[in-house]
């Protein structure tokens, strides 16, 4: 069934079908655990929202109508929803520091390359959340899913030319606040 | 080469260490195994009836506003003759 194509899967899965919708979630759990991990900056808090992204997108998939942008824009459009409400409720409430923090493992690293890399990913973290809805999610597409600027285009709703465009003003404005915190060699 | 084509290459060199840096720190992460697991079982626990897929919102708002208003209208044809029940009643019972 994994093999149908996902035009298929959405098809089944808007009629009620569970299994299908359960293709999907395996599909796209860790896409949009990543983004969401990226744009708050902790774990238990991005498995709380990639949680509330997968009921939202099981309770309205039948109201999810094919109009030409992959099915996944839908689900980062939710995924970009809930991190924005989470944004407003956070400003809002006091933080309660957390104890127990589970930790999170990073593809690609070496043990040793992880303890080095700790700090200054966590600086990065920082500063990414400083940037703008738009520049983060640009940031996560394309350094986290390795996305073209066409298919950024398709999941935010602008043109290849626009996404280039934004991509360079992200780096030049991520140059800038890194200042003295980092040494980019 | 001109200052500004030196300015513009060394924007170029920064901006591009840049890109390397991110590369190597922006790595993707894997979700916990247990939260994994735990949200699919729940997912395929609290998957909506199927029945419920066949109606969209607006439908659904119709179909509920409708329901409503035949209850009032039932609740209310029932109560008037409830009233003229009672009416007709203490009449038949003040003429006899």
């Amino acid at each position: 069934m994994s093999d149908l194509e996902e035009a298929e899967i959405l098809a089944l899965a808007s009629q009620g079908d569970r299994d299908s919708f359960g293709i999907l979630y395996e599909r796209y759990v860790e896409r949009i655990f990543n983004y969401v991990y990226y744009r708050t900056g902790n774990v238990h808090d991005a498995e709380d929202i990639t949680a509330r992204v997968f009921y939202r997108a099981l309770h309205h998939i039948h109201n999810y109508r094919d109009r030409g942008v992959p099915f996944s824009a839908w689900l980062y459009r939710i995924a970009h929803n809930l991190v924005a409400n989470w944004h407003r409720d956070r400003s809002r409430k006091q933080e309660i520091p957390l104890t127990e923090v589970p930790t999170i493992k990073y593809k690609g690293d070496a043990p040793e390359q992880t303890m080095v890399h700790t700090e200054e990913r966590e600086k990065l973290l920082q500063l990414i959340q400083n940037l703008t809805p738009d520049r983060q999610n640009l940031l996560i597409l394309k350094f986290i899913e390795h996305m073209s600027n066409s298919e950024i285009g398709q999941i935010m709703g602008r043109s290849e030319g626009a996404v280039k465009s934004l991509y360079h003003r992200t780096l030049l404005a991520l140059r800038d606040e890194i200042g003295d915190e980092m040494t980019v060699e | 080469m001109s200052l500004k084509e030196q300015l513009v290459s060394t924007s170029k060199d920064h901006l591009g260490s840049l890109e390397t840096k991110l590369y190597s720190l922006m790595k993707p992460v894997t979700p916990r195994p247990e939260f994994v697991n735990t949200l699919r079982q729940r997912i395929h626990i609290t998957g909506q009836p199927a029945w419920v897929s066949r109606f969209n919102n607006i439908q659904f708002i119709l179909i509920l506003v409708t329901g409503v208003l035949s209850g009032v209208v039932v609740v209310t044809m029932l109560a008037r003759v409830l009233v003229n029940i009672l009416v007709s009643g203490k009449k038949s019972s003040e003429i006899s």
